[in-house]
């Protein structure tokens, strides 16, 4: 065999060997973004399934209960189906009705998404003016 | 005025960038000095005109000249001039700008001072500098222009991201700009041996500086980077697995394998392939960390489609790749080396394995940071890889790492005899299994952080042995004239084999940002809310919330929770986390309070202040993490070591071509 084709192959062999490692880890480790609507219409389905949802905080939906830190709010995408959110811990920065959130956690059975994990969508880009370019697209897409 | 003159010098900089490119390759050619000579007249002059061009842009930040777009959109009337002159990098045209300064500065540095000693290659360094020169400067000029104008203009600008107003981030993006731009000196030699097949090892010994003077700056501006998110971010935290963080982390990783495996085929003329390999990988990996963080591409893919900057810089990034490997593939036969012979237990076997272990961790973090990207921009699937798979596959490549780190400082080159390893190493090794047995099972911490720790352990004993044996020993041998030296002070000794000293203490720098990183295990996390007079426990510290306050510092309102630290009976700070209200941002910022000590840091950042008087606090305790920002200290004074020593092979060749 000659020398380049030997490379080749022992290099492909090694890429494969990698990709098919990491697409077993990382299947474990992927979390898919759902959809409130998603979770809603099929909400069995992820009482033991770790998801991302995203969608924007509710207008008058937010309870704050400073003794034992509980935030209980409700996100929708649509303005259609509302999506009940419990979580346990501090206000995240820049938390507020009309912001766009990620939650991570499952399905509790009374139709209530314990969130394990609360992230408010901010833009990488460093402009400030982006906060309230998207706050205003936000109550925009609410009024709909 | 100012910025006029500021936008024709990048305009003018193309032609002398053009002709530059153009003279430089005609000259090689044609093998006329005077060419290559003008070419290099055109590399200094392009230099001064986006110099120039730099300070026009700094001018009117410092004199709040609004009619510029990008200051209107990056500055603000009541920001310090201190933070106005660093706001020239806080945004992506700004930071182009500053990418081109620097690479011209170090184009400019590299036709002066090899002008000489590397003339046959050097037209092709200028060519290839030349290149990526002139594919920033379209961009400086078209799509990313940073003195474009807005009418009607504006009487105030936009303002600074207060997140960005902290010193860390004054220091953290050039340092990180200082490191990529700097590994295109070695790129750019690398490609020129590969155009002229002179393929001995005078790139690598040219640009060693270089590549050390890169990987240092890389290294710094990540520790700041770290340092910044720590006091900016208020999580308590200081690295993520963001695609931010990783854009620079994966140029570092292949850029440590680049400096371990230039030294074997310094020593042992093998992995000249594997070099170039490196070397392109590194400085692509490099313009991917820039396009990473600059394009907005991490906002959204689809939003990234309408900015032609994107695709513009993955054209560039695919051309790159395509050239150099082309290149390399054409002059494989003259690179292929002669193995020379060595001993499983070596030296360069370490470094070949080493190689393998941070370019499989490049590889994974390129993954990890890329897939989630094709999958949204490909399949349109929003999927987040997190954490987890980061740690489950680089906690075990990092404790192999290590584990060799602390290895190859016992392995000679060629081959090291098994009763000399067995005397070197029995002792620590008896140590290092006690240690994990008895933080594995008596202390029953995770097994990560058994191994992590045990590996930190058994490294950081041989580097500190191998740091006194080598000064203790009695031979010196000198190395100009390659006598043996006697009798020298200890200081003398430090510092003479400056090279090998300078490795000693940057890796003990890194032992050192590992013990910080073993740290993490134990760290403790809590949210709590408080009335005024209440105390809250946590750790070993009691707490207690006195009452709220209100304070100007600098262009910002804060609003503070004044708590009472107490550790047992004793009161031992006053901590003050804040939320600091900006004038020209709608939201107010959190500004965590530290109580700093050697063994540990107790983190509050304020989360809310709420209607009925009480506050909400997110606490942390963060073992050992200011080993992290500790071994900051032993990389610098191991890269002054290091740097100041000169290649032997490089000062010996006009003695060498005399004689023969």
């Amino acid at each position: 065999m000659n020398k380049p084709l030997k490379y080749i192959l022992g290099g492909a062999l090694v890429i494969a060997v990698a990709i098919a490692v990491f697409t077993s880890i990382s299947s474990e480790n992927l979390t898919y973004y759902h959809t409130p609507g998603e979770v809603l219409s099929n909400p069995d389905k992820f009482q033991k399934e770790k998801i991302r949802v995203m969608g924007l905080v509710v207008k008058d939906s937010v309870e704050w209960e400073p003794k034992g830190t509980k935030l209980n709010f409700r996100i929708t995408e649509d303005s259609k189906q509302f999506l009940n959110v419990s979580y346990v811990g501090a206000k995240p920065d820049m938390f507020k009705e009309g912001q766009g959130v990620v939650i991570e956690g499952v399905m509790a059975s009374n139709e209530n998404f314990v969130a394990s994990e609360l992230l408010v969508k901010h833009s990488e880009e460093y402009k400030t003016d982006d906060h309230t370019k998207n706050k205003s697209s936000y109550s925009e897409s609410l009024k709909m | 005025m100012f910025v006029d003159i500021g936008y024709y010098c990048l305009l003018a900089a193309i032609v002398l960038t053009l002709h530059s490119i153009i003279a430089s390759l005609a000259g090689a050619g044609r093998n006329s000095l005077n060419l290559i000579k003008s070419a290099r007249f055109s590399v200094v002059g392009s230099f001064i005109l986006i110099a120039v061009s730099y300070l026009a842009l700094s001018y009117a930040f410092a004199v709040d000249d609004f009619s510029v777009r990008f200051v209107a959109d990056h500055s603000s009337t009541d920001l310090p001039m201190f933070y106005k002159l660093t706001a020239v990098w806080g945004g992506m045209e700004g930071s182009l700008l500053f990418w081109e300064a620097v690479l011209v500065m170090f184009s400019g540095i590299v036709v002066l001072r090899y002008s000489k000693s590397n003339k046959d290659i050097l037209p092709f360094v200028i060519f290839t500098l030349g290149v990526i020169s002139l594919f920033l400067l379209f961009l400086l000029i078209g799509w990313s222009n940073p003195f474009a104008r807005v009418f009607p203009v504006p009487l105030e600008g936009r303002g600074l991201n207060p997140l960005l107003q902290n010193p860390g981030m004054v220091f953290h993006p050039p340092s990180l700009y200082l490191g990529y731009v700097g590994y295109s000196v070695p790129f750019a030699f690398a490609m020129a041996a590969l155009i002229k097949g002179k393929l001995n090892n005078e790139w690598i010994l040219t640009t060693r500086r270089w590549s050390l003077f890169s990987w240092f700056f890389l290294t710094a501006g990540m520790l700041l980077g770290g340092e910044w998110a720590y006091m900016e971010l208020g999580w308590g935290g200081y690295w993520a697995w963001d695609p931010v963080e990783n854009a620079s982390l994966m140029p570092w990783l292949t850029g440590t394998a680049f400096l371990h495996s230039v030294i074997v085929q310094e020593k042992r003329n093998s992995l000249k392939i594997w070099n170039m390999l490196l070397i392109i990988g590194t400085f692509t990996l490099s313009i991917l960390g820039t396009f990473i963080t600059r394009s907005g591409v991490l906002n959204s893919v689809h939003a990234f489609s309408k900015s032609p900057i994107g695709p513009a810089f993955l054209v560039f990034i695919a051309f790159i790749m395509v050239v150099a490997h082309g290149l390399l593939f054409y002059r494989q036969a003259i690179l292929s080396s002669k193995a020379q012979k060595a001993g499983i237990l070596s030296r360069e076997n370490s470094f070949l394995l080493n190689n393998i272990f941070f370019v499989g961790m490049a590889f994974t973090v390129l993954y990890g940071t890329i897939f989630p990207l094709l999958a949204e921009g490909l399949a349109d699937k929003k999927i987040s890889i997190q954490a987890p798979f980061f740690n489950s596959i680089m906690t075990p490549l990092a404790i192999l790492t290590v584990f060799l780190l602390g290895m190859s400082q016992v392995l000679g080159w060629k081959k090291t005899s098994m009763d000399m390893l067995k005397k070197n190493t029995w002792v620590v090794t008896l140590l290092t299994l006690i240690f994990m047995v008895v933080s594995g099972f008596i202390e029953a911490v995770p097994w990560q952080m058994t191994f992590l720790g045990g590996m930190t352990f058994f490294a950081g004993y041989l580097v500190i042995r191998e740091f006194f044996f080598s000064i203790l020993k009695k031979k010196h041998i000198d190395p100009k004239t390659q006598s043996e030296k006697k009798s020298l002070t200890f200081f003398k000794k430090v510092w003479t084999d400056r090279r090998r000293r300078g490795g000693i203490v940057i890796h003990f720098g890194m032992i050192v940002f590992l013990v910080g990183v073993c740290g993490n295990f134990f760290a403790q996390e809590t949210s709590f809310s408080a009335y005024p007079g209440e105390t809250t426990a946590f750790g070993d510290y009691s707490m207690t919330f006195k009452h709220t306050m209100q304070f100007q510092e600098l262009n910002a309102k804060r609003v503070a929770a004044r708590f009472e630290i107490k550790k047992g009976d004793r009161v031992i700070n006053t901590l003050l986390p804040a939320k600091a209200y900006y004038p020209t941002s709608p939201e107010p910022m959190t500004e965590v309070a530290i109580h700093r000590s050697v063994a540990e840091d107790l983190y509050l950042s304020l989360s809310t202040i709420n209607k009925d008087g009480s506050v909400t606090v997110n606490a942390y305790i963060n073992p050992l993490i200011n080993f992290v920002w500790a071994s900051m200290l032993f990389v610098t004074i191991g890269m002054v070591f290091s740097i100041s020593h000169k290649s032997l092979q490089l000062k010996k060749k006009p003695i060498s071509t005399r004689v023969s």
